[in-house]
Order: C-alpha cells, then sequence, then structure tokens
C-alpha cells in the first residue's frame, strides 16, 4: 500500500482473508462444539469439547486483534509518511508583509499558533488570535508565523 | 427522518452496537440457564453458547467498532493528502507570478 496511491482503506486483501478465515473457523468451530456438548451428557466428552470451545473463541478474539492491528498498523505508516512528505515540502514564497497577527489561529487546548493556511490547523475548530493572545504560545514548526510575527 | 440519516451515516457502528448487545444478551441468557440447574451436565451447553457465544459477540462487535474508527482515520489522511497534493500542484504558477 504505497501512499502516494492509498487504497481507500486500511485493509489489503490478505489481511481480510485471514480475519474472515479466523472468525469462520472460530464461529464454525464454537457452533460444533456447543452442538457435541449439547447433545450428550458424558461429561467427560462435554469436557473435551467445552476445550475446542474455549480454542474457538481465542482464534475468533485473534482474529479480531490482528484485522484491528494490521489496521492500525496501516494508518501509522500513512500518517509518518504524509508527515515526512509536509516536513520536506517547501513553503510557499514569504507573502508575510501583507500579513498581521490577527492572521493567525490556535486550536482550543494547543500550545502552538499557526497561520491560517496551516496544514496542521485544516478543518479543525480554530480561533483567530491576536498578537497578545499568540504571545505565550509556540510558533508551530511547520508553517512559521514567527517569521511573520516573532 | 434523522434517525435513518444517522444509521445510515454510522452503519458500521450500528452494526457493532448491536454485536455487543447481542453478545451480553447472551451472556446473561446464559447465566440464567446455568444457574437454573444443578447438573453440571446441563450447565456445560449453556457455558458453551450463552458465555463463549456472548464473549464472541461483544469481541468482534469491538474489532467492527475499532475498525470503523481507522476507517474514519483513513479518510482523514485521505483529505490531508489530497490538500498536500493540490498545495505542491499549486506551488510552481504562484512562483512563476512574482
Amino acid at each position: 500500500m504505497s501512499p502516494s496511491a492509498p487504497a481507500s482503506q486500511p485493509w489489503t486483501l490478505s489481511d481480510a482473508r485471514t480475519s474472515f478465515f479466523a472468525a469462520a473457523v472460530g464461529g464454525g468451530l464454537l457452533t460444533l462444539a456447543w452442538w457435541q456438548a449439547s447433545g450428550t451428557g458424558d461429561l467427560d466428552h462435554q469436557a473435551t469439547w467445552s476445550g475446542l470451545g474455549v480454542v474457538a473463541t481465542v482464534v475468533l478474539v485473534v482474529g479480531g486483534f490482528s484485522w484491528v492491528s494490521s489496521g492500525r498498523r496501516a494508518v501509522r505508516e500513512r500518517r509518518r509518511a504524509l508527515f515526512d512528505q509536509l516536513l520536506a515540502t517547501e513553503l510557499p514564497p514569504d507573502t508575510t508583509a501583507e500579513l498581521d497577527a490577527a492572521s493567525f489561529v490556535a486550536v482550543a487546548g494547543s500550545k502552538r499558533y499557526h497561520r491560517t493556511d496551516c496544514l496542521l490547523v485544516a478543518g479543525k475548530p480554530v480561533r483567530r488570535l491576536t498578537a497578545a493572545r499568540h504571545g505565550s504560545r509556540r510558533p508551530c514548526e511547520m508553517c512559521q508565523p514567527s517569521r511573520v510575527h516573532p | 427522518m434523522e434517525m435513518k440519516t444517522f444509521v445510515r451515516a454510522n452503519a458500521d457502528r450500528v452494526v457493532a452496537m448491536v454485536l455487543s448487545v447481542l453478545g451480553a444478551v447472551l451472556l446473561v441468557a446464559g447465566w440464567f440457564g446455568v444457574s437454573r440447574t444443578g447438573l453440571a451436565a446441563e450447565q456445560i451447553p449453556y457455558l458453551l453458547s450463552g458465555g463463549l457465544g456472548g464473549i464472541a459477540l461483544i469481541a468482534i462487535g469491538c474489532t467492527v467498532w475499532l475498525s470503523a474508527d481507522l476507517q474514519d482515520e483513513w479518510r482523514r489522511l485521505d483529505s490531508l493528502d489530497e490538500r498536500l497534493h493540490q498545495l505542491n500542484a499549486a506551488r510552481p504558477r504562484a512562483t512563476g507570478d512574482t
């Protein structure tokens, strides 16, 4: 899964196959265990099938865990690749003379302030800052608003 | 109408909730079944269907919920990727203008 041509979801076909197989085997074995254990009054026989039921549940849970962890891995790798790409991207020519302190924004609870067009705040609820209000905040390392108003 | 829109927009989370609730119901039903009898041979089938079955359904529900979260995050990364490409595509023209 390359970052430049991302699929519409974080999982590959192989991930889907593995998890579907685990779910099918686990579900099937659990049903079989229940079926066999409920068809007899022999406790030893039931204990054996109960053991299989526990194994089936573990298989199901491991299948789900594998699905979630492969998705998390894909998201983490893509996030890292995007972040590297962002850091490698040069900023557009400085048009800072036209900007003033009112052009900065911050996300609530964040200790950084950004330019209004910073990608790190894109789509997030932000509020505009005056020079006095961004004074205690650090400038964002990516959009470097301190070039405009240190 | 609003409920319908909500369900459609969060179908995977609704499925996750339904599976988890079903799992919890199975656990309670299994407990009732086990508590009704003192014979171990009659209790074990309830343990398998209600106990392990309920745990399995809850586990699947949690998996579906977490995968919905991951898909949401993936979509956000998609839009960030797209914005970055737009930024990169727009830069040469902006440089040429100045």
